[in-house]
């Protein structure tokens, strides 16, 4: 029997550019009712791999190699023939189902157009079994649900809409192209929860792209590790956690955080990711590789099967026990710093919006009170929706809170004041790093620039020379070497640009900085990177940290203790490690158990979102 | 443009857009110099000459040379949409920045201001500018100036309120940045693109609005070279000639399509993610 979708030696080129090898190579095979993960970090190619499946590929390019469906070549077949394919056979689910959903149309009429097309039943039926759909992905009250619009409902019921869509169409094969990321992590296991019980009782197909090992782990048969647009590692999901066979996937497993316990220090991995052009002819992982050796660079490393997979590696024989042992990180919890001196101190915080016309309120940020010590890092965890962004605004003086006070070191914490003198007073008391590398920095402005402007504004009356010295001094800190200092943020990556972001708060001298989701945009190796420097930069500076963010495995990684929140109120605080290991409110063991790590399974009942 | 992400791409039709308006522009320079003829004072024994090797594009009915009319004409006609559009941001761009930035009462009284303008048809607003300054080309260039302060402002509140809200404007308030500096160091320069198509699409209009006025004969006043004037020729017309209307009017397209082309390129440039 043929399998039922096989990609052979695919190879994908821009005819003329600066990254033109798009994937170098990439085979792979998919059976009946298997799940497949793609996980690699941005511009590995996961993402390119399914869209080939559809035929989805950039205008212009350069094809090389097959995809085969049910035998049936993908390229070789006309628009009519591509069509049916798309219509019946294989469907695709994205990260943001908002934007791959018309929102002026309601969700019974997306779900009839899509059934009527794909299995031609008459608009009647197309509704029953709509309704059957929706019923099938766990919505609560299916039929209500049809007459309502998008905007109406959450994100997390949008996608099981959208898997509603795909599984109705009598598809084989789902592609789901990062369909959790966008959502909160509560969410995520219940979508999980769904896509593998629904696979399971259908027989169906998934080919499942994440950047998150652990989801995959969880929720797969076999996983491909991608790498520069080739595949480095093949192998069944669970033998990859515990002994990888390439140091990448070691790398990716070592590099991650874990709620379940803290890595003393995380394997970062140096560099960037490499692309699959500059890497012709040789590894693509060896300048970032711990075990590189001269022949890693000389040549491309050919497949060597083993027991249940395959490696792309020279010295995958040899290491095997050396990586085993390197993704087994040591771990220890954080100790509380003893420097005892308040910094950051909270007060009663409350805040309101008001909602439409009609004058109703909503309560952002509901009577939140603490304190933050000098060298200690508050973790403020939370889903969307939960107030810990406004709690961010409220802090940094951005917005006026209603009722409460916000004191740094004894001193009233007020609005952006006016004169000079007080501004760097204010900008001395409280710095920020948002989450969006990409909008977070002047797009004109190149590093130095951008920390010499604040030297500028914050230290007046210093020298020239003085303020070279500390812009290379806060650089290096951050590890910006070279001619990136010099670079425009449009030639920086993610990474680089975070640690540019760093550099700035770090220039006004803040006593505290409030580190609002700074890591969910990065790679995880990056994010490690990053992670790392932070902690170094606490250690050396003793600066405070609140570190806002929705991955209670990142918080267990940078938090000495902890907040979490819901609804704008502080639901449970303590030491990170006792919250999460013994969570004592309902909403904390929730979060907790829904967070992917070894050993995890998304929950099998089908919950309401 | 370094620094402003995606690079313009100005295909075949931006290019000769480009090639016409350095034409053009170096027409209106050297006017004086390279015109075969003067553009006024023409005898009336030599009107509505058809083209020959001494008038290439015959004359008019006052006996005026065609071409040199148009030549000296590209002057008025380029400077005083470049004045319009000039005052236009001078005045606009300021009004818009502060509405983006304090919002609240700020935002409604300039919103609310702006729309009285915008409710006055330009014409009717040179009415009234004439009634307190007397016709001619200043006045045309005042009232297409006021008309044109509620669009600029307006176009350009949003796209500062976009950039408002990015992260790296909240950055430069929290370390403390003086809001003057962020207007004049982040906000203006990051707009610059943005306000540069829109200018170059506003030029296209101001030329045609202001030809429309010198039209009517409340703009500029004939006999004046002005390829307004010009296409307001009736006379000629009257005598069945209507070169100096045709040549005049496709000078207007040309200019203003080609201004429009480019605002349109550079705009396109503008919208990134």
């Amino acid at each position: 029997m043929t399998a039922l979708l096989e990609i052979a030696d695919l190879r994908i080129q821009l005819p003329s550019s600066s990254r033109a090898v798009l994937l170098d190579g990439v085979s792979l095979t998919v059976d009946r009712g298997e799940t497949l993960s793609l996980v690699g970090e941005s511009g590995s190619g996961k993402s390119l791999t399914v869209r080939s499946v559809l035929g989805l590929l950039p205008e212009r390019a350069k094809i090389a190699g097959e995809v085969l469906f049910e035998g049936r070549s993908i390229f070789g077949m006309s628009a009519e023939e591509l069509r049916t394919v798309r219509r019946q056979d294989v469907a695709m689910i994205f990260q943001d189902p908002r934007a791959s959903i018309n929102p002026v149309r309601s969700i019974g009429d997306y779900l009839v157009e899509g059934l009527r097309t794909s299995r031609g039943l008459s608009k009647g039926e197309a509704a029953i079994e709509a309704e059957g759909w929706l019923r099938a992905v766990g919505l609560s009250s299916p039929a209500e649900r049809l007459n309502q619009f998008p905007h109406e409902i959450s994100g997390g019921m949008l996608q099981r809409v959208m898997i509603a869509s795909a599984i109705g169409s009598g598809a084989r094969l789902l592609l789901a192209d990062e369909p959790t990321t966008a959502l909160d992590v509560s969410i995520q296991a219940e979508i999980m929860g769904v896509l593998t019980q629904l696979q399971q009782s259908l027989g169906l197909a998934v080919v499942f792209v994440t950047h998150d090992i652990d989801l995959a782990i969880a929720t797969s048969n076999r996983i491909d590790v991608m790498y520069a647009g080739r595949i480095v590692e093949s192998r069944r999901a669970e033998d990859l956690h515990d002994a990888p066979w390439h140091p990448y996937s070691a790398a990716l497993i070592g590099s991650r955080p874990l709620v379940s316990r803290r890595s003393t220090a995380l394997r970062a991995i140096g560099g960037q990711p490499a692309t699959a052009d500059d890497s012709q002819g040789s590894c693509a992982f060896a300048p970032r590789c711990l075990y590189a050796i001269a022949s890693c660079c000389d040549s491309a490393p050919e497949i060597t099967a083993g027991s249940g997979g395959y490696v792309r590696c020279f010295r995958s024989g040899e290491l095997r026990a050396e990586l085993a042992l390197a993704v087994d990180v040591p771990s220890e919890d954080l100790t509380e710093p003893e420097s005892g001196r308040v910094v950051v101190e909270v007060r009663n915080l409350r805040k309101t919006f008001k909602m439409g016309r009609q004058g109703g309120v909503t309560v952002a940020v509901d009577d939140v009170s603490f304190t933050v010590d000098s060298g200690e890092c508050l973790g403020i965890v939370g889903e969307s929706g939960s107030g810990k962004t406004t709690l961010a605004r409220l802090l940094l003086g951005i917005e006026t809170p209603d009722s409460g006070s916000v004191m740094i070191s004894g001193q009233p914490r007020g609005a952006r004041p006016r004169s000079a003198t007080q501004r760097r007073h204010w900008a001395a008391q409280l710095q920020v790093v948002f989450q969006d590398p990409y909008t977070s920095l002047d797009p004109r402005q190149t590093p130095t620039a951008a920390v010499d402007e604040i030297l500028t504004v914050n230290s007046p009356g210093q020298s020239r020379e003085w303020r070279t010295a500390q812009v290379d001094r806060l650089l290096a800190s951050v590890g910006l070497e070279g001619a990136m200092r010099t670079a425009l943020p449009s030639e920086l990556s993610g990474g680089q640009r975070q640690r540019v972001a760093i550099a700035k708060a770090l220039a006004a001298s803040p006593q505290a900085i409030i580190l609002d989701e700074a890591v969910s945009g990065l790679d995880v190796s990056i994010q490690a990177q990053v992670l790392n420097l932070l902690a170094e930069l606490q250690r050396e500076t003793q600066v405070t940290y609140l570190f806002i963010s929705h991955d209670l495995a990142v918080i267990r990684q940078v938090a000495h203790r902890v907040i979490v929140m819901k609804d704008g109120k502080i639901v449970e605080r303590g030491l990170t490690s006792r919250v999460l290991d013994s969570p004592q409110h309902d909403y904390t063991q929730r979060l907790v158990e829904a967070a992917p790590r070894p050993g995890w399974q998304p929950p099998q009942a089908l919950g309401q979102a | 443009m370094k620094g402003s992400g995606r690079r313009v791409r100005p295909g075949i039709l931006g290019w000769l857009s480009v090639v016409i308006l350095v034409f053009a522009v170096g027409i209106a320079i050297f006017a004086p110099i390279i015109a075969p003829h003067e553009p006024t004072g023409g005898s009336i024994l030599s009107q509505l000459e058809p083209p020959s090797s001494t008038h290439w594009l015959g004359t008019d009915i006052d006996g005026n040379d065609i071409l040199s009319r148009l030549m000296h004409g590209a002057r008025p006609s380029l400077l005083g949409p470049l004045l319009v559009v000039t005052l236009a941001l001078l005045i606009g761009v300021p009004l818009a920045l502060i509405s983006a930035w304090k919002g609240g009462v700020f935002d409604q009284v300039i919103g609310r201001s702006l729309d009285l303008i915008f409710a006055f048809p330009t014409v009717l607003i040179a009415a009234i500018i004439i009634l307190a300054i007397g016709r001619g080309i200043t006045a045309a260039i005042i009232a297409v100036s006021i008309a044109y302060i509620p669009y600029t402002a307006r176009i350009t509140r949003a796209a500062a309120l976009r950039e408002r809200n990015k992260p790296y404007i909240i950055a430069c308030e929290v370390q403390g940045l003086s809001t003057t500096r962020i207007f004049l160091h982040h906000l203006l320069p990051n707009l610059s693109r943005f306000l540069t198509a829109q200018a170059t699409i506003a030029f296209g209009f101001a030329l045609v609005d202001l030809a429309a006025l010198s039209f009517v004969g409340i703009g500029i006043l004939p006999p004046a070279p002005d390829w307004g004037v010009m296409v307001g020729d009736t006379t000629s017309l009257v005598q069945g000639s209507y070169t100096s209307i045709a040549a005049a009017a496709v000078c207007i397209l040309a200019v203003v399509a080609a201004f429009t082309i480019i605002g349109n390129r550079l705009s396109e440039g503008t919208e990134r993610r």
